[in-house]
């Protein structure tokens, strides 16, 4: 019965594991911009891991914020969903291949969503969250009944 | 001696106290999300938002820190607020509707009871162990220094001028029956200065921009609360709801506690409609300001609230 | 310190000549040759125990520190032995009246220190159980129910104390020597307390304060604190000056010593002005206020803690316990034309007590050690029971003294826990510790009940004493005290918030680390009075019952009270009803912690990944909170300095 009405407020947290800043710069004019406003769907950015439940992660996940990205995922409570924003956390884009990459993001962690682009369009980021709150509900439900 | 009568109770547990604050004071915080969203030319979020943010929290783990210095005040911490809300509540009179519990409803109370919800954001920020939660802590206090002088002047002006020329007027019920029959606070211009002030404080308190400083996102990424999640998370939620509606309530008492008619529903309404409006002032202010920094937060409330307050004190004790 | 007495002395006689009374100042000079024989019976009674520790201590002091120090405070000792040689040999009517209890607790004292030699232990615990067995006794003294009570909580905190002290001293030097000096130092606070007279008062005062206090003190033996209790015993040589002049001048005025018979005679005339101005300066001094040096001021920091605790708690608060009984006698024959009117000199010690809730409460923000904070906090908590006293309203009494008597509780605790992370950690300074409440958790719960106590959270006491308190001011009319005193709660908790974050919470230091929890002889006393810190905040009936009795004693109309409740005019406050509620609340709380039963899991601070931080660099520590406000602060103490010529910042003495 709670995961019906908690499933309206996914608080979003950003993690930029050595983005070239492009996505986080969309991420952020969509919450703002008010034309893709997201707190419509109950979001809302938290500044802590701990209060987080959908998980944006962008970048192509760097030698240097590989040990970061694993320690911060740790600090998030259960249940949660991992989004992948941008063709980086996918498949490393750009930079695939590379030698200082230790992606993809799904090598490290489940991920439940891919949204893809470079950047990504504000609109499949709503509708990637929108998927996203699908799925947390299942999660929910699994981790009740856990 | 105690009077644990059934109407006590039910003004506790129920209304106004208890369960109507605690849900008129999510619904207050939507608001004034959905205020600030408007100026911003944003939809907003929907109006039980908040509710929804609680039920939530509810299903979420609880994590708790390794490092943390003493669990047990880690888990109290987010309760002496919220005690001290729900009591603040329950003694403050709402005019026509709810005269308050009478004894022990006095002004001195009530700051202490103001103080409350700073001491459990101190206590569970400082025992969480986290660096950004001290800086956050060092700050808020540092603010609650400053704000809590003006407060403090305000509080004794506001009963000076309800003892009516005789001494000091302490009982929350006397203040609102004295403006009933002489006429609100807000409408005398002596007042008008302590009512800015008190604007100001409360700001302050609630740490709405201009002075979304001890939790701010951006550089404390969220303070105080950094470390905490799941069920003791929400209990902070629901102490910053009960917070707005206590503070909201305390200016209605102190400035303006006029009734709009006999019925207890016509002055609930007007309560209501109060508190809606002080709200959507509130998140005017949040939406067309920017932050100070700490130290300027702190010289701006160090100067101009006590300035105000002060004018006020002076005119009501001399003219 | 002779000559501060002759000075004052003279200026004083003068006024008298010029008032054209010889018979004054015959009667004068007797009075001092009077109180210099006392003094030399009260010299006589700690030479003997000088000279016993001669080898020991005075002399090693004299090699030592090269002889200054203690010289200088050995002379005025060494001048009445002169006047010694000239003995006075028709002694005047007027002895001193030894209550029962000092007479048992200084045997008591001898006692300690023959059988304390053998071990430490033996003779903490004799202490305590002589300040118990004494108890008993005070059921036959005359002294009413204000100095009975106030002698009953001297025996109770000494009898804490010394348990305490069981434990605190035991890695110390000649233990017997510490307890026994600090129970003649308690026999002294007890005559204080218990005298009918002013002439047995300035005695036992002299006992209290003097020497025995001195050696108390300057127990660890190194320089530092031997300067230091120095500072203090000059200052308090000062103010018992002050206290012998005066009391010269009141007996001139009335002709008797009992209080009563004082009161029944006296008349409010000019020099009885000064002297009643004298006498208020006196006490005032005693309770150290207006604290710009605290030096010399408060007592020492480098003390054993046990003794620190005990002197603020207890010893300090003869200064308003005096002041109390002074104005009431005075009160008794005010006449309204006078150079000091009664009502000028209690609103200036009221306005002094407000100023020194301010200026105490902010340089303790600003220090950086445990116990000089606390001392700083003594003399700011005084100020509360200064302004409550000073008022002389029934309201302003009883809020005055509750605070009396609560402040000796949760003051004294707090010292015990500063006391028990000394020992535990071996460090005085704020700066070096951190993150202890993990492994000292009791003692970090009775320090949290202090500290809520003394900023007057409610259910805690100090809320009930400063209701009364804000009230009565109020009720007074004098405003600017009431914002002020309101205000040194919120400095008081800021500066507690300090010492509580950067000592025993935020991240663990590695000083901190093989820290262990305080030993049960420590913990016992400290949790007794958390208990009572609690007990006196839900119910201060408890202590306002024997209060009202004060009340009626001086005359005054008792407060409205039943056990929990105080009701003033229509102002009313149920501390069970707000306990209930508060209570009800923190159910609710529980409840909704209980019915939510959620998984918990153990993460890591969140540092944002971070994972080679040190404990040192991710800690906030004392030195780093409220820049903004210190600055503030430090900028008044330079202005201060600069109007009176000096130049400079606070410096931590």
């Amino acid at each position: 019965m709670f995961s019906k009405y908690a499933t309206k407020s996914p608080w979003l947290y950003r993690i930029n594991t050595g983005s070239c800043n492009g996505c986080d710069v969309e991420l952020a004019t969509t919450a703002l911009i008010p034309r893709f406003d997201v707190e419509r769907l109950g979001c809302k950015y938290t500044g802590s891991p701990k209060h987080a439940d959908i998980v944006l992660v962008t970048g192509p996940v760097t030698v240097r914020s590989e040990n970061y990205l694993i320690r911060m995922l740790n600090e998030i409570p259960d249940p949660r969903v991992i989004v992948a924003i941008g063709i980086c956390p996918i498949s490393g884009g750009i930079y695939r291949d590379s030698y200082s990459i230790r992606g993809p993001l799904d090598k490290h962690v489940e991920v439940d969503v891919n949204v893809s682009g470079c950047p990504v369009r504000p609109q499949s980021i709503l509708d990637g969250v929108a998927q996203a709150i699908g799925i947390w509900k299942d999660k929910i439900k699994q981790f009740h009944e856990a | 001696m105690i009077t644990l009568s059934a109407s006590s109770v039910f003004a506790y547990l129920l209304f106004p106290g208890g369960l109507f604050a605690v849900l008129f004071g999510l619904l207050l915080l939507s608001m004034g999300r959905i205020a600030v969203a408007r100026f911003q030319g944003r939809v907003g979020p929907p109006i039980y938002q908040n509710i929804f943010d609680i039920i939530k929290l509810r299903v979420k783990e609880v994590l708790i820190p390794e490092d943390v210095t003493n669990k047990l005040m880690f888990c109290i911490a987010p309760v002496f607020g919220f005690v001290g809300m729900m009591t603040a509540i329950f003694i403050l009179p709402v005019s026509g509707v709810y005269g308050g519990t009478g004894a022990s409803s006095d002004l001195i109370v009530l700051i202490y009871l103001l103080a409350l919800p700073a001491v459990s954001h101190i206590l569970g920020g400082s025992a969480s162990g986290s660096t950004y939660a001290a800086i956050s802590v060092s700050r808020e206090v540092i603010l609650m220094f400053a704000y809590e002088i003006s407060f403090i002047i305000v509080l004794f002006t506001v009963a000076l001028a309800a003892g009516g020329g005789d001494g000091a007027q302490f009982s929350l019920k006397g203040i609102v029956d004295y403006q009933i029959t002489h006429g609100s606070f807000i409408s005398d211009i002596k007042m008008i200065p302590a009512f800015l002030a008190f604007v100001i404080f409360m700001l302050a308190t609630l740490e709405v921009p201009p002075f979304h400083i001890a939790e701010n996102d951006g550089d404390v990424m969220k303070g105080y609360l950094m470390e905490y999640s799941g069920m003791p998370l929400a209990l902070f939620e629901i102490t910053h709801a009960l917070k707005l509606l206590v503070l909201i309530t305390v200016l209605q008492v102190f400035f303006m506690p006029g009734i709009a008619g006999a019925s207890i529903i016509v002055n609930l309404l007007w309560f209501i409609g109060k508190s809606a409006a002080v709200v959507a002032c509130i998140a005017f202010i949040h939406a067309s300001m920017p932050s100070f920094r700490v130290d300027q937060a702190f010289k701006f409330l160090m100067i101009v609230p006590i300035l105000l307050s002060l004018m006020s004190l002076g005119m009501i004790l001399f003219f | 310190m002779i000559q501060a007495f002759v000075d004052s002395g003279n200026v004083i006689s003068s006024i008298i000549l010029a008032g054209g009374e010889l018979l004054y100042f015959l009667v004068f000079i007797r009075v001092i040759r009077i109180v210099f024989l006392d003094k030399y019976r009260g010299g006589k009674l700690e030479d003997l125990k000088i000279q016993k520790l001669k080898l020991t201590y005075v002399l090693l002091a004299f090699i030592t520190i090269g002889g200054f120090l203690p010289a200088f405070a050995v002379q005025p000792f060494v001048v009445l032995a002169g006047f010694m040689g000239s003995p006075i040999t028709d002694l005047p009517p007027m002895g001193i009246n030894w209550p029962l209890p000092v007479l048992l607790l200084t045997m008591g004292a001898a006692l300690v220190y023959f059988i304390g030699q053998k071990s430490n232990k033996t003779a903490g615990l004799l202490s305590a159980l002589v300040c118990l067995l004494t108890m008993p006794s005070l059921f036959f003294s005359s002294a009413g129910t204000y100095g009975i009570s106030f002698a009953v909580l001297i025996l109770f905190m000494g009898t804490l104390q010394f348990v305490y002290s069981v434990s605190y001293m035991e890695h110390s030097h000649k233990q017997y020597r510490f307890y026994t000096f600090f129970l003649l130092m308690i026999a002294g606070l007890l005559g204080v307390s218990l005298s009918g007279e002013l002439l047995s008062m300035f005695f036992f005062w002299e006992i209290m304060s003097g020497w025995v206090m001195y050696l108390a003190l300057s127990h660890e033996d190194d320089a530092f604190s031997v300067r230091e209790a120095t500072k203090y015993f000059t200052f308090n040589y000062l103010g018992a000056a002050f206290l012998l002049v005066a009391v010269a001048v009141m007996y001139n005025e009335t002709g008797h010593w009992s209080y009563s018979d004082m009161a029944a005679n006296f008349q409010y005339t000019q020099p009885a002005a000064i002297a009643i101005l004298l006498l208020t300066l006196a006490f005032l001094m005693k309770a150290a206020q207006l604290p710009f040096r605290i030096d010399y001021q408060m007592h020492p920091k480098p003390a054993p803690t046990p003794i620190s605790g005990y002197i603020s708690s207890t010893v300090l608060k003869s200064g308003p316990f005096m002041m109390v009984k002074i104005f009431f006698l005075a009160a008794a024959g005010v006449t309204a034309t006078t150079l000091f009117p009664l009502e000028l000199i209690m609103h200036v010690s009221g306005w002094i007590g407000a100023l020194t809730i301010i200026i105490a409460a902010s340089f303790a923000m600003l220090t950086n050690s445990m116990k000089r904070l606390l001392i700083f906090h003594t003399v700011s908590q005084l100020g509360y029971v200064v302004v409550g006293c000073s008022l002389m309203t029934s309201m302003g009494l009883a809020g005055g003294l509750l605070h009396f008597v609560n402040h000796m509780f949760f003051k004294n605790l707090l010292f015990l826990c500063a006391g028990a992370v000394f020992i535990s950690t071996g460090t005085d300074k704020m700066d070096k510790l951190g993150g202890l409440a993990r492994k000292m958790p009791v003692t970090f719960i009775c320090f949290m009940i202090g500290v809520l106590s003394i900023a007057g959270v409610p259910l805690y006491s100090g809320f009930v004493s400063k209701w009364l308190i804000y009230h009565a001011v109020m009720d007074s009319g004098f405003i600017g005290i009431a914002i002020l005193a309101l205000f040194g709660s919120v400095l008081t908790l800021a500066s507690f918030i300090k010492f509580m974050h950067s000592a025993y919470l935020g991240q663990m230091q590695d000083n901190v680390k093989d820290a262990k929890e305080a030993s049960w002889y420590m913990l016992l006393p400290m949790s007794v009075l958390a208990g009572l810190s609690i007990l006196l905040g839900i119910f201060p009936g408890i202590a306002l019952t024997p209060i009202n009795s004060m009340l009626a004693e001086f005359a005054m109309q008792p407060m409205d009270i039943t056990i929990s409740s105080v009701t003033h005019g229509a102002d009313s406050i149920d501390m069970l009803f707000i306990a209930a509620t508060l209570l009800l609340g923190m159910a609710l709380a529980v409840l909704v912690y209980v019915l939510t039963k959620t998984k918990t899991r153990k993460t890591h601070v969140f540092v944002c990944g971070v994972g080679d931080l040190t404990p040192e660099d991710s800690h906030v520590s004392s030195g780093n909170f409220y820049e903004d406000a210190k600055a503030i602060i430090k900028g008044s103490i330079r202005l201060m300095k600069k109007t009176i010529g000096l130049k400079g910042d606070y410096i931590e003495r």
